[in-house]
């Protein structure tokens, strides 16, 4: 006689299904903890770390991008906040904070010529000659930690990669792979014009019109008419000022 | 303004590049760059001492300031003109023609050149004195003050901004304005 399915049996199966859940919920939590309890331990002796390297962190540019990579692993975010633990200890809530407001600055004075886009490295060297001599010593990877808390405030501040060199935009207009396509022709020259465009990236005459006006008006580009056929400068490209 | 005389003024950076030298038809851009134009054309007068420009003039000639050859850039005669008439605009240089070939450049404004003439003639003792604006451009007691062989048209506009503020009044010797004559009152 085949066994048929009872009422019984299904509750069996329920039941088990029930205890075996539990179970793993258990083993779930005991190693939620245990990680948990790791994580503790790694804080503080992180933390640890950190008192004893503050000088390093503060000074040394390289040390502190790398404790900073270490902390972000974790979930710790020593530059989030300006006060607590992290802040005391190390200064480095207002360090960024500081940090922040000087890159705004430089680039909002130089917006009207550059059309918004500097280079990283004209823009570290004008917050180091802003910061004077006495200051802690800053590095590229201090300005990009510095922009990627501006993000908060909206999404004025991005870093463009043209190349081999970096470009941090201050002004809020979309960027798309066509204008930097562009900027990337440019780059070496600091210049380009239609036949150039056209020759490189292979497009119609439309699109390249289209795409070099959009510079123009952003104010990124500035044209030449001295020369056989129109030249589109681009003053973020040179890497010196346009200014002094 | 000879080109020989240029060499010694310190040529800011933009002054080398390409897109400086034709007019922008963005206008924020076109704004700052003449906002650049401006300060290089007044820094360069005022260092070399130049009141009036021809602007047809200093086109033809190839004037350094408006002519890179470096770069091989110029300047139109079409832009000089937007250019200076930008810095009218701002009060830093007057028209002195209805053409509008020459200006007068006023890399200090006349108020500017008034208090110093007026801090020079209280310093020297000199208020309650009369003074011929030749001895004003030329005489022995200006030779170190940056107003010596000060332009004409500039002493006048100047002398006439410290008569507004009661402080000198001008008057001609002779009837005509070959023989200027100013006295200074201590206020």
């Amino acid at each position: 006689m085949r066994r048929g399915v009872g009422i019984q049996a299904v509750q069996k199966h329920t039941l088990q299904q029930k205890q075996l859940q539990t179970i793993g919920e258990q083993i779930n939590q005991d190693s939620v903890n245990k990680i948990k309890d790791q994580l503790v331990v790694f804080k503080e002796n992180l933390e640890q770390f950190a008192i004893k390297h503050k000088k390093d962190i503060q000074k040394n540019p390289e040390f502190r991008k790398h404790f900073n990579d270490m902390c972000l692993m974790i979930g710790v975010d020593p530059l989030a906040s300006g006060k607590g633990f992290w802040s005391q200890v190390l200064g480095v809530g207002d360090f960024y904070y500081e940090l922040g407001v000087q890159i705004i600055e430089v680039c909002l004075k130089y917006r009207s010529s550059n059309g918004g886009l500097i280079e990283m490295n004209l823009l570290l060297e004008y917050i180091r000659k802003m910061r004077g001599k006495n200051s802690i010593e800053i590095s590229c990877d201090d300005i990009e930690s510095a922009i990627g808390k501006l993000k908060v405030l909206g999404n004025g501040f991005n870093i463009l990669k043209i190349d081999s060199k970096k470009i941090v935009q201050s002004v809020p207009c979309e960027l798309n792979k066509d204008h930097t396509d562009v900027l990337v022709v440019a780059q070496q020259k600091g210049f380009t014009t239609v036949s150039i465009i056209q020759s490189e990236l292979k497009w119609n005459l439309e699109r390249t019109n289209s795409v070099l006006n959009f510079l123009l008006q952003e104010g990124i580009a500035w044209i030449d008419d001295q020369s056989t056929e129109v030249m589109y400068w681009f003053p973020s490209l040179w890497g010196n000022s346009f200014e002094n | 303004m000879t080109n020989k005389e240029a060499t010694a003024f310190q040529f800011p950076v933009y002054y080398n590049k390409e897109p400086f030298f034709t007019v922008q038809p963005v206008l924020d851009t076109r704004k700052k760059q003449f906002q650049m134009w401006r300060d290089l054309i007044l820094q360069y007068c005022s260092s070399l001492k130049i009141y009036e420009l021809d602007l047809l003039e200093s086109i033809k000639s190839n004037s350094i300031l408006f002519f890179n050859q470096k770069i091989n850039r110029r300047l139109s005669i079409e832009s000089l003109k937007l250019i200076i008439q930008d810095i009218v605009d701002n009060g830093y240089a007057e028209w002195l023609d209805k053409d509008k070939s020459r200006v007068l450049i006023l890399w200090r404004k006349p108020e500017e050149w008034a208090s110093l003439l007026y801090k020079w003639v209280s310093d020297c003792g000199l208020a309650n004195s009369i003074l011929t604006v030749w001895e004003i451009q030329n005489g022995d007691d200006s030779k170190s003050q940056e107003f010596y062989q000060l332009n004409t048209a500039v002493l006048m506009k100047s002398l006439k901004a410290l008569e507004k503020q009661n402080k000198a009044q001008i008057f001609s010797s002779n009837g005509d304005d070959s023989n200027l004559g100013v006295k200074f009152f201590s206020v």
